[in-house]
């Protein structure tokens, strides 16, 4: 599906957004113009129920179809088709999206993070039913781990055995950090990939400020991310949802970040998903 | 209330013509994509669950007509009809006993969350294959 080119929201619109952020952590991550995404489902400015922007979500319950992008790149996810729009819930604190598990994602348009950059990516994420399939809270790229191509996702479902993992992938094999887990769970994760490494250290998956798993030995062969769309709560395909809650996801890329933006960031992530670090 | 809807593979398109009929513009076409869910016997369902109105009940049972925004005639109003004809709307009062996809009806089910009417309806997760799991 092609929604790259339905958004239009103009230069207004992007001033209020960088105005308005008041969290500095996020918002210097993308100094600079970092490509990436940031999208914060308690800033209620930023959902809309319909993919013009006209319609703004008010209460628990509406569904989403226009999620604006924090960070200033004007990467604003949308879903056009009604059926598969994630729900805006609240229990009066805490805010999130809900994937029904069955057909919801939303879409990003194409972000092009230019040449040799390492990516990071933090998210709020409640696993809420366990899953076969490996199914994405955000996939970047859309190769299949048959050809050459870059691909970067956290997902949970991993076959027979309920898990999350993180997953880079280029022309080589594919570099999996995996951790055994039963839904339900509820936890802050960071994915972060190093351009510069080789082999294990390429990838590391982190939960609730720890880092949980490594990249498997192989080397993924990744040497630059192309441009591409980055699917939220499901494959490019649709043939393996998410189910679950999302309350924070940002997605960066860029030079690799030092322990203190990665404990701010995360910090600030696990706030939104009501997690104590 | 939530409807959660398992289409027989064989009837995606028409079915994808009827969300149009319901549904609020042309990508409602895509409501029904991949068939990524298999009852026991292997036949293959898409699946759309999404929180909806009475009304919308009210609608999807009454004669399909064709919505204002289809200035130009996009949706094939006979695939839409014949899709409609097909569809069996399960609710917890049914005297029905178990609401279970099969190949030659399209099943809605009514007053479940989405995972929970996939698994009532019988439906399982068609696995992936290794290059989509990338094992």
């Amino acid at each position: 599906m092609q929604l790259t080119n339905q958004i239009h929201l103009g230069a207004l619109l992007t001033t209020r957004l960088r105005s308005s952020v008041a969290i500095p952590t996020i918002s210097a991550l993308f100094a600079n113009d970092a490509p990436g995404v940031w999208y914060d489902p308690s800033d209620l400015t930023t959902l809309f129920q319909d993919t013009a922007g006209t319609t703004p979500v008010t209460t628990a319950g509406q569904t989403v179809a226009l999620m604006l992008d924090k960070s200033g790149n004007d990467l604003h996810a949308t879903q056009a088709t009604a059926a598969a729009r994630p729900e805006y819930q609240t229990d009066g604190t805490l805010h999130w999206l809900e994937f029904d598990g069955v057909d919801d994602y939303m879409v990003t348009p194409t972000i092009t993070p230019g040449a040799g950059l390492s990516a990071q990516f933090f998210a709020g994420v409640n696993v809420a039913t366990p899953k076969s399939n490996n199914s994405p809270v955000y996939q970047y790229g859309d190769a299949p781990f048959s050809s050459t191509g870059a691909l970067l996702k956290f997902a949970t479902g991993d076959g027979s055995t309920d898990a999350y993992r993180a997953q880079v992938f280029g022309s080589g094999s594919n570099q999996t950090a995996r951790v055994t887990a039963v839904a339900p769970y509820t936890s802050a994760f960071s994915v972060l990939y190093d351009a510069s490494a080789v082999g294990a250290d390429e990838i590391s998956l982190r939960e609730n400020g720890s880092v949980t798993a490594v990249g498997s030995a192989t080397d993924s062969g990744l040497t630059s991310f192309g441009n591409s769309q980055m699917w939220v709560g499901s494959n490019p395909s649709g043939s393996a949802n998410f189910s679950g809650n999302i309350y924070s996801l940002v997605t960066r890329f860029g030079a690799n970040l030092d322990a203190n933006e990665i404990a701010q960031s995360e910090t600030y992530v696990a706030g939104k998903t009501g997690v104590t670090l | 209330m939530r409807l959660t809807i398992a289409v027989p593979q064989a009837h995606i398109d028409n079915a994808n013509h009827l969300a149009m009929v319901l549904g609020y513009s042309k990508a409602d076409g895509l409501t029904y994509r991949n068939p990524s869910w298999q009852d026991a016997h292997g036949n293959l369902y898409a699946t759309a669950s999404l929180p909806v109105s009475d009304g919308f009940i009210v609608a999807a049972e009454s004669p399909v007509v064709r919505p204002e925004w289809d200035t130009e005639e996009v949706i094939d109003m006979t695939k839409a009809a014949q899709a409609q004809a097909l569809v069996s709307i399960w609710t917890l009062d049914s005297s029905e006993t178990g609401p279970k996809a099969t190949p030659d009806v399209i099943k809605a089910v009514l007053g479940m969350g989405g995972a929970e009417a996939i698994w009532t309806m019988g439906l399982t997760e068609v696995p992936l294959r290794a290059s989509e799991r990338g094992l």
